[in-house]
């Protein structure tokens, strides 16, 4: 691993901490005797550090995850996909005009989900009591959440 | 000479007050450490023990109940009880649970959950949630509490005023503003610290033949759609900053409906709990919330305490609860598969 073209490849690995101890040692030992490679070292470092300290950490969204945590618990198979068959322009096209007319059939007459009178005041349920007794576990969280399940009086409708 | 002395004295009477006011300015320039009450008062569950007395107060269908109730809390251990003229109805806490007693139906519901998230963990998502602001100090029941608001750094959220013990940072005063902006809440009127209560204060002694539920349980993500009959999916929108918390089996003390899995997340303030269960087309006690008119409609409710969204699909049911805006709600809802 001593040349100079080796030793350039790893640098990135180096400078990311992905490198076992003895190739750590190599690449520092060969650094110190060659000032290409050293330069090279120094150009890495001063664009990663540019990129590190002008880029925001930024979390991938909540929905990401869950997509794929669903997508692996999913107790069904998927189905095997359609490959060679799809490719056939005949067949693609068919089978796009058979999704529009099930896509328009179902925007005109289907089911669809809507709001069934908006926001209305109802007793609190057995789920929104479940629900402030778990949001009520710490001191701060939502603590008159839970203290409302035992404390409210029985005539203003919260079950008791 | 005597002019001399005069001015001497009028310079140390300056210099004095100077002095004092700078002091002065320098202590309200360095409020306490804000992030470090908040954390403290968090968890201040599992140090002071105490007994109180605290005033309720809360909307419920367009009019302010309120209500008073009486505290014994020892460590983790905490008890509510309601003053009645016979007996009220009570509910025991602990780090592992409730149990929550109604003398009137002689129902004793236990509620056992397990966190995915320790108290420490729960400090930080709060603090990167909610900017938490010093606005002074001030006495409630007789004891020196700091004022700090919670600000949400996200709009639409619910926000907490607390005031907290200086000394024993115990929480004696909560107002909470759900995302609509209606005010619920909590002030203890009365206080005294103890070396802690009886363990007995804390065993559940419901009345003779009361009938006990075991409501929520914690539930093992590989067998948890087994227990329920339907694949118990996170949903794929959640609000930013909310983090899975805990997965429970919910059994519904109606009896009628079927068994839910509950899925909770928390952004260190507000839970958000989404359940799913098999399409409850049988169930008809008012107890489980208002019914959708028929499948594949969203129905939304507000019962004061909270906001809650119901889908009713051919395959399963879905029950979001959270304090968040409805249009959030549905969104969650909606976006379970």
């Amino acid at each position: 691993m001593s040349n100079c073209r080796t030793i350039q490849n790893l640098l990135s690995d180096y400078r990311t901490d992905l490198l076992d101890e003895r190739e750590r040692a190599q690449i520092e030992s060969h650094i110190s005797e060659c000032p290409d490679c050293a330069r090279e070292l120094e150009l890495l470092d001063s664009v990663l550090s540019l990129v590190e300290n002008n880029t925001p950490l930024c979390e991938p969204p909540a929905g990401l995850w869950n997509g794929v945590y669903n997508r692996i618990t999913d107790p069904t198979p998927r189905r095997a996909r359609l490959g060679g068959w799809f490719l056939t322009p005949v067949h693609a096209a068919g089978v796009g005009l058979a999704a529009l007319a099930i896509i328009v059939g179902l925007y005109v007459s289907g089911p669809r989900p809507q709001v069934v009178g908006s926001a209305s005041m109802a007793p609190a349920d057995d789920y929104v009591l479940a629900h402030a007794l778990y949001a009520g576990q710490a001191s701060i969280t939502d603590r008159a959440a839970y203290l409302t399940y035992v404390a409210t009086p029985s005539d203003s409708g919260v079950p008791n | 000479m005597k002019s001399r002395r005069m001015l001497g004295l009028v310079l140390a009477l300056v210099c004095v007050g100077a002095g004092t006011g700078l002091l002065v300015s320098r202590l309200r320039a360095h409020p306490p450490p804000v992030s470090a009450i908040v954390v403290s008062a968090l968890m201040q569950e599992e140090t002071v023990p105490y007994t109180a007395t605290a005033s309720l107060s809360m909307p419920y269908q367009g009019r302010m109940v309120k209500s008073t109730i009486s505290i014994i809390h020892s460590h983790d251990a905490e008890k509510i009880s309601r003053p009645s003229k016979g007996d009220g109805p009570w509910s025991i806490k602990d780090a592992r649970g409730s149990c929550a007693y109604c003398p009137k139906s002689n129902r004793l519901v236990v509620n056992r959950w397990s966190s995915m998230l320790t108290p420490e963990e729960r400090g930080r998502l709060l603090l990167a949630n909610y900017d938490p602001r010093y606005e002074g100090s001030e006495r409630v029941a007789g004891r020196d509490a700091y004022v700090i608001e919670l600000v949400p750094k996200h709009q639409g959220r619910a926000s907490k005023k607390i005031w907290v013990d200086v000394h024993s940072q115990t929480v004696l005063r909560s107002i909470d503003r759900s995302c609509d902006g209606e005010e619920r809440g909590m002030e203890i009127t009365d206080i005294h610290y103890t070396a802690g209560a009886d363990k007995a204060a804390f065993t559940p002694h419901p009345k003779a033949g009361a009938k006990t539920l075991i409501s929520c349980k914690p539930a093992d993500p590989t067998t948890l759609d087994s227990k329920v009959g339907v694949h118990v999916t996170l949903p794929a929108y959640i609000p930013s900053g909310f983090k899975l918390e805990g997965r429970h089996l919910f059994t519904p003390p109606c009896g009628c409906c079927p068994i839910c899995g509950q899925l909770t997340y928390t952004d260190g303030l507000c839970v958000i709990s989404v359940f799913q269960s098999r399409p409850d087309t049988k169930c008809t006690s008012t107890c489980c919330g208002p019914k959708a008119a028929r499948p594949g409609t969203y129905r939304a409710t507000c019962c004061g305490i909270t906001g809650s969204g119901r889908i009713t699909r051919k395959d399963k049911t879905i029950v979001v609860i959270a304090d968040l805006p409805p249009t959030e709600l549905r969104k969650i809802a909606e976006s379970v598969k």
